[in-house]
């Protein structure tokens, strides 16, 4: 394979590495937005990994599946949000640490 | 490049009516909100009538699929195979349960009730449709359907915090766990170039209608483990379960009630085609990991719920110890294995929300301190027949004969034996006499002189005494009579196992 002209295994691996930024991104910050938006992230690598599959196989089914993860990423934020302004209105801070009114 | 597309692209009215039961509830669901947003329903009982109706239908709607459904519908990818059908029947008996125990809640905690079933609806469709699924998008999008309606639910008291911290709880550790169930679906579809059920079944089986060298992939595996994970991350199965504890206390009560019987049967349900039928081919490599993580779960949940005192508490780590039970079943992949996890599904929908009744019931006459086990003592002198049903719950949830916890777990363990997997039933029962424990630790309480004598509680609101009669009813029934209900959950696996090939 010429190394100058990129094939499935770079989408894969570029896509593989962004799944890991996002896992680190969730596993490491303590803002929830910066936490939703790490999970984007890896929601959107799986995407890249669909559209590769799909491309090489000649198969539509991971072209359909990346427009639904999009959708419900999209629905993901809606909730996601309206539950974060949720908790910003009654306690004015929103960092995950402080969260611990459980045991858990 | 042409992308080829292998289906006819026609739906007929069968097609509609193979999801009549998902349809219907759907309507339910969007007459509510309607409901809500035009006429001023702020009256509890009229929208839980409206529930309670949709709940009806959609179940009169099923027991006609039952003897009509089809093997797949919808481009493939939907069935409404008996299987399913049972599920719903699951589903849809929860669904009922919790708004029978809703009204006394809902006027305690002073929540919008269209809003509140409206979401229980949305999430039910979600949960009939995961059910139904044999496609691998239709498992994603049904499980995020399900998720996100939950997640607004946890988080519905918005007066108390620890509600709304569960809420963001649970959405931000399930979404994380969803993003790694679809990248195991992208590896699997990767490996397979397909993503419905079927065709993953007879590529890993006989190698026809794929790349020869797909059993072989590398990114099978991958796209198999983290899909395990997706999966047991949903019915809290340890080392995946922290989120649960934390969610079911926190969240509104019947909101607990509901979800920890309806996510864990519509998740095991898609959980069993996936590894039981999908990937039955190469159980070798994975029966290893469940064997693991079946035992870790019966282990930790027990264990750790000897020393909870609170109620909600207590029955989420009894909840993770039952998925372990389950996850035996699972293990065991043959048919009494389904038919045991599909029956531990109907038996454990009347104990389990049964048991959730008397908390709602306790925290709307008591207050939050309902949900303290200390707070049942003398519960006995008090109210006689909520601490009988509680009592018939914790029977039934540490497995005594004559009740449907019982049965249940008599048929998981023998599955497993069956299977020659004696090792799991033996930790299996071993895990259950330590549960005896912290389920009679509650019958003990309950038994203890009160503090106060002579004191009566306040009568039992009428909606949530039937709830809990029901429940007693069906968890009694189900333990001495489970002959009935035992051949249709047989009936539905034979249906599944015949669509896949399998005696």
């Amino acid at each position: 394979m010429n190394p100058l002209v990129p094939g499935a295994d770079h989408f894969l691996v570029l896509s593989a590495i962004l799944f890991t930024l996002g896992v680190i991104g969730v596993l490491t910050r303590r803002d929830p937005l910066i936490i939703f938006m790490s999970i984007e992230l890896m929601l959107n690598s799986v995407n890249l990994s669909f559209v590769t599959f799909s491309h090489y196989l000649s198969s539509a089914d991971g072209q359909v599946f990346t427009f639904i993860i999009m959708t419900v990423a999209a629905a993901e934020v809606v909730v996601g949000l309206a539950l974060i302004v949720s908790i910003f209105q009654s306690r004015q801070e929103i960092d995950v640490d402080e969260l611990d009114e459980m045991r858990g | 490049m042409m992308l080829v597309v292998s289906v006819p692209l026609h739906v007929t009215l069968a097609d509609w009516g193979s999801i009549l039961p998902e349809l219907v509830v759907t309507g339910g669901f969007l007459v509510l909100l309607l409901a809500d947003a035009f006429i001023p329903v702020r009256r509890t009982e009229v929208a839980t009538g409206i529930a309670l109706l949709t709940i009806l239908l959609a179940f009169l709607a099923a027991m006609n699929l039952w003897s009509h459904g089809m093997a797949a519908s919808l481009y493939d990818t939907v069935s409404s195979d008996k299987f399913a059908v049972f599920f719903d029947f699951v589903i849809l008996v929860s669904a009922a349960l919790t708004a029978l125990l809703s009204p006394s809640y809902i006027r305690y905690s002073h929540f919008d009730p269209g809003e509140f079933y409206a979401l229980i609806l949305a999430s039910a469709v979600g949960m009939m449709f995961m059910a139904a699924a044999i496609s691998l998008m239709v498992i994603f999008i049904a499980l995020e359907l399900l998720s996100l309606a939950l997640y607004i639910l946890s988080g519905f008291e918005r007066s108390r915090p620890e509600s709304q911290e569960a809420g963001f709880k649970y959405f931000l550790l399930s979404s994380f766990a969803s993003a790694f169930l679809v990248y195991g679906m992208a590896m699997v579809y990767g490996a397979t170039g397909t993503t419905r059920i079927l065709q993953i079944a007879t590529c890993l089986g006989h190698g026809a209608g794929c790349s020869a060298a797909a059993s072989a992939s590398p990114l099978l595996y991958i796209g198999v483990g983290l899909m395990l994970v997706g999966f047991a991350f949903k019915v809290s199965i340890v080392p995946f379960h922290m989120w649960t504890p934390d969610v079911y206390q926190g969240a509104p009560t019947p909101v607990t009630a509901f979800m920890s019987v309806t996510t864990k049967a519509a998740v095991f349900a898609a959980f069993i085609r996936v590894f039981n039928f999908a990937l039955a081919p190469i159980e070798s490599h994975w029966y290893g990991v469940v064997w693991a993580l079946a035992i870790v779960t019966m282990v930790v949940g027990n264990i750790v719920a000897l020393v909870q005192t609170s109620m909600k508490r207590l029955l989420a780590y009894s909840g993770i110890a039952h998925a372990g039970y389950i996850l035996v079943a699972l293990a065991a992949d043959n048919a009494l294995g389904q038919t045991s996890v599909a029956f531990y599904f109907l038996a454990y929908a009347f104990m389990n929300i049964g048991a959730f009744v008397v908390v709602a019931v306790m925290e709307s006459q008591e207050g939050p301190v309902g949900d303290e086990i200390a707070s049942y003592r003398g519960l006995f002198y008090r109210n006689p027949s909520l601490a009988g049903a509680t009592a018939v719950f914790m029977f039934s949830l540490a497995g005594f004969p004559l009740t449907a916890g019982f049965v249940a777990k008599y048929l998981a363990f023998s599955a497993a034996v069956q299977a020659h997997h004696t090792d799991l039933a033996i930790i299996g029962v071993l895990t259950s006499l330590i549960s005896i424990y912290y389920y009679l630790r509650v019958v003990y309480v309950m038994l203890r002189r009160p503090e106060v004598p002579g004191v009566q509680s306040p009568p039992t609101p009428a909606a949530a005494d039937l709830a809990a009669w029901i429940a007693v009813a069906g968890t009694i029934g189900l333990g001495i009579i489970p002959t009935g209900f035992l051949n249709l959950a047989t009936q539905s696996v034979t249906a599944i196992r015949y669509i896949f090939g399998l005696p």
